[in-house]
């Protein structure tokens, strides 16, 4: 070994040489290769004749030229280890598959190349699932964050592995070789905490094509279910997320209609225990805003403070004193921790009447699946309707319950209640 | 062998620091700090009730805002209780496990019995899940017993494993082999709660998060007896552990049983830091300080003086940090081991640059 002969090193230079670059002519991005190969390319049509542009949204904004869009998203990150805080701004080119990618100058110069209509999706979020599905078009979908979907198909096709799990925005950073390894063409990623915000720009280094997803970060339940119309735009399936989405606004403001001149508001509460002596209740999020529209009066609202759509916590103590006389309680994420005494409980008004709902209708507890993180905010509709139908059952007579209902106190949580919301 | 026992225990002597008795008079300063901090307590809190509604919900006279009768008297003097329970327990724990092991360093959390108590907890969650919650709730006599069961079998486990091995290795190898035990614990821990689902995750979680605010009436039932068992027995043990502090062979000459004393020993801590950690959580660098600075206040290593002064002294810290978590602030909760490392961590830095065996020690 010690006796190489540089004719050797030069023959094994020039072999390494060429199995280098043939490697990085193997890897290159699909919408790279044939860039040259546009024959039935029309620059003056226009490619999307369906749009869409977000009434509510204002997290995602989309511009339209011929063969391609420029969607910015936008939002404030914040770690999860107590990191800090930094605004994310992105900007992605979608190109119609067959065109050419415009010349990426300007405000353009760093934005990402995404092909469309994607045909390989991975998404790392519940809702992701359902924003797709319910575009229809779910059959294109070769990833998910895991195995707990509450739809028992694709539940058991994670666990068969025909879906890869790439694993949830909120636990971990997504596994980057399963989406090479099942060639997604397009990364939807759910990013809400800025210590996974540097996979973003590893996915895209690897050529992923990787669309960043804000949809948490809006004030408003529309404005999340708009961010539908931002699923479609990876597909051309705009006018299917212009149909969907205006069936949820027109529901919406049609009960919005109905409620708002009421005679009396009763007051409410929205809030779960968490343990010890902590609640998490909600008093300027999405479900203070369901409150609100649906009629009542939180006593707990406070549209001063930031917006916390995961809710704010409060003392035990506080919630008595600002919550014992409520007329109602929607006890919330009711699997989180056993409630307490009933010495305790029994001093709110609501809990002595019985006047309690949830919202995990739709749980299958023992796979994790608890339908209200995925179908819940692609469809606010069926929420409003929801609490207007268990606070005023006389409003809407032909809904039927679809995410809550009534909360029985025999009910053990978080133990014995897994079987009675089975199925 | 007469003289050589005579001539060991003479060494020992000097080291052996009887109590001050110019010093006794710390015993009323602590019961007077002991009421003062419980009364703030009960009045201090996120919600602001004015003095003369304490007072009143105190000697059950009518009250202006009846959740004050609430606020005071189910989660205020619960939580007060227990950690004036927790505080006196785990100071007393500490005390019995820093002599047993001749370990300046050593207590629950040290020691890694928090750990096991966290491993057993996890390990009836993901049970619960497994089996199904019925077959648990089933067998529970009381509320939360199959909790208390897994953290009393997991702190027992880790004493047992503890002590044999402290047979064979020095001071620090048993403090890195308790920490590795602790970090064994945790990963098994976490690759347990992996595989559950996600309610027996957030309860583990939420049992996680140590704090005295999760206790209530209906726990007590079964934490007070634990506790005063455990600290009768431990006040019972002063004279036996004091013949501890000058070497084992000290004791057998003044007729002890060492194994006897050792088993009732660790017995005593198990009833203290078991209970204690089961229904409030882990917490953590009580059982460790308390010792250190009773001994440092009474200037003494004389348990019949110790042992009351860790239970006084214990209560009166674990109620002021839980005090300083509950106060008014507007942003968030603290967290009670965050405020407990805060003073915690300053006095472990102290008892490793005073202990010169542990000042030297070098790789």
């Amino acid at each position: 070994m010690a006796t190489q002969t540089p004719q050797f090193r030069i023959l094994f230079t020039r072999i390494m040489g060429l199995l280098i670059v043939s490697l990085m002519n193997a890897c290159g991005s699909p919408s790279q290769k044939g860039e040259d190969s546009y024959e039935s390319y029309d620059a003056e049509k226009d490619y999307f004749e369906q749009k869409v542009t977000p009434a509510y949204a204002q997290n995602f904004k989309v511009s339209y030229h011929k063969h391609y869009k420029v969607v910015r998203t936008n939002a404030e990150l914040s770690s999860w280890e107590g990191g800090g805080n930094e605004v994310k701004e992105d900007v992605m080119v979608l190109v119609q598959r067959g065109t050419p990618v415009p010349e990426l100058t300007g405000a353009l110069a760093d934005a990402t190349v995404i092909t469309i209509p994607a045909e390989r999706v991975a998404v790392n979020i519940e809702n992701g699932e359902n924003y797709i599905a319910e575009l229809g078009l779910f059959d294109r979908v070769v990833a998910v964050g895991g195995a707990i979907s509450y739809d028992d198909s694709v539940r058991s096709r994670v666990i068969s592995g025909d879906l890869a799990q790439i694993g949830y925005s909120w636990h971990q950073p997504a596994n980057l070789e399963l989406l090479l390894e099942r060639k997604a063409d397009l990364f939807l990623m759910n990013l809400s905490n800025l210590d996974f915000a540097s996979t973003l720009d590893k996915s895209r280094q690897l050529r992923i094509p990787t669309a960043s997803v804000f949809e948490w970060a809006e004030k408003s339940y529309l404005a999340r279910a708009e961010w539908i119309k931002y699923y479609s735009l990876f597909f051309n399936a705009e006018a299917a997320a212009n149909e969907k989405f205006e069936q949820v606004a027109s529901s919406v403001e049609s009960i919005k209609a109905q409620m708002a001149d009421l005679p009396e508001r009763p007051s409410m509460i929205w809030g779960y225990y968490a343990g010890k002596d902590r609640w998490i209740v909600h008093r300027n999020s999405v479900e203070a805003q369901f409150m609100r529209d649906a009629g009542v009066h939180n006593l707990l609202e406070d549209f001063t403070r930031p917006t916390r759509n995961s809710g704010d916590p409060i003392s035990s103590e506080a919630l008595l004193s600002l919550g014992h006389e409520a007329n109602y309680w929607m006890i919330g994420d009711v699997h989180s921790a056993a409630l307490p005494s009933d010495n305790y409980m029994n001093r709110f008004d609501a809990w002595r009447s019985g006047r309690l709902f949830h919202n995990m209708k739709r749980s299958k507890p023992q796979v994790n699946a608890f339908d209200w993180y995925g179908r819940g905010a692609v469809r606010p509709d069926l929420i409003l309707a929801d609490l207007v139908k268990l606070l005023y059952p006389d409003q809407l007579p032909e809904h039927e319950l679809h995410f809550m209902e009534h909360f029985d106190k025999q009910m053990t949580f978080p133990l014995d209640v897994n079987e009675s919301l089975y199925n | 062998m007469e003289s050589t026992l005579a001539t060991s225990v003479s060494a020992a002597k000097p080291k052996y620091k009887l109590a001050s008795h110019s010093r006794l008079f710390l015993f009323p300063i602590l019961i007077i700090g002991v009421l003062a901090v419980f009364l703030l307590e009960l009045g201090i809190g996120s919600v602001s009730i004015p003095v003369s509604g304490i007072v009143g919900v105190l000697f059950g006279q009518e009250v202006a805002d009846i959740t004050w009768q609430t606020i005071i008297l189910e989660l205020r003097l619960p939580r007060t209780l227990a950690a004036m329970i927790g505080g006196a327990a785990l100071g007393a724990a500490g005390l019995q496990l820093q002599t047993l092991f001749k370990n300046p360093l050593a207590g629950p959390w040290a020691l890694g019995l928090t750990a096991g108590a966290q491993l057993g907890v996890a390990l009836v969650v993901t049970a619960a899940a497994v089996i199904g919650s019925s077959f648990l709730e089933n067998i529970e006599i009381l509320s939360n017993l199959s909790i208390v069961a897994g953290a009393m079998l997991g702190c027992l486990l880790v004493l047992l494993i503890m002590v044999t091995v402290s047979r064979y290795v020095s001071t620090i190898t048993l403090l890195i082999f308790g920490l590795m035990l602790g970090y064994l614990a945790q990963g098994l821990i976490s690759v347990v709660l992996h595989f559950t689902n996600q309610s027996q995750g957030k309860i583990y979680a939420g049992w996680n998060d140590g704090s005295f605010a999760g206790v209530y009436w209906e726990h007590f039932p079964v934490l007070v007896p634990m506790v005063v068992i455990g600290l009768i027995g431990g006040w019972l043990m002063a004279k036996p552990l004091n013949a501890f502090l000058l070497g084992e062979n000290y004791a057998r000459s003044l007729g002890m049983s060492v194994k006897r004393t050792r088993l009732i020993t660790l017995g005593c801590a198990v009833l203290l830091a078991g209970p204690v950690t089961a229904y409030c959580g882990p917490v953590l660098f009580l059982g460790l300080i308390i010792p250190h600075l009773s001994r440092g206040l009474f200037n003494t290593s004389d348990h019949k003086v110790l042992m009351p002064a860790v239970m006084l002294l214990g209560a009166i810290i674990a109620m002021a940090a839980d005090l300083f978590v509950h106060l008014p602030w507007e942003k968030h909760f603290l967290h009670l081991n965050a405020v407990n490392a805060l003073i915690g961590a300053p006095v472990v830095m102290w008892v490793i640059l005073k202990n010169k065996k542990m000042r030297g020690f070098e790789l």
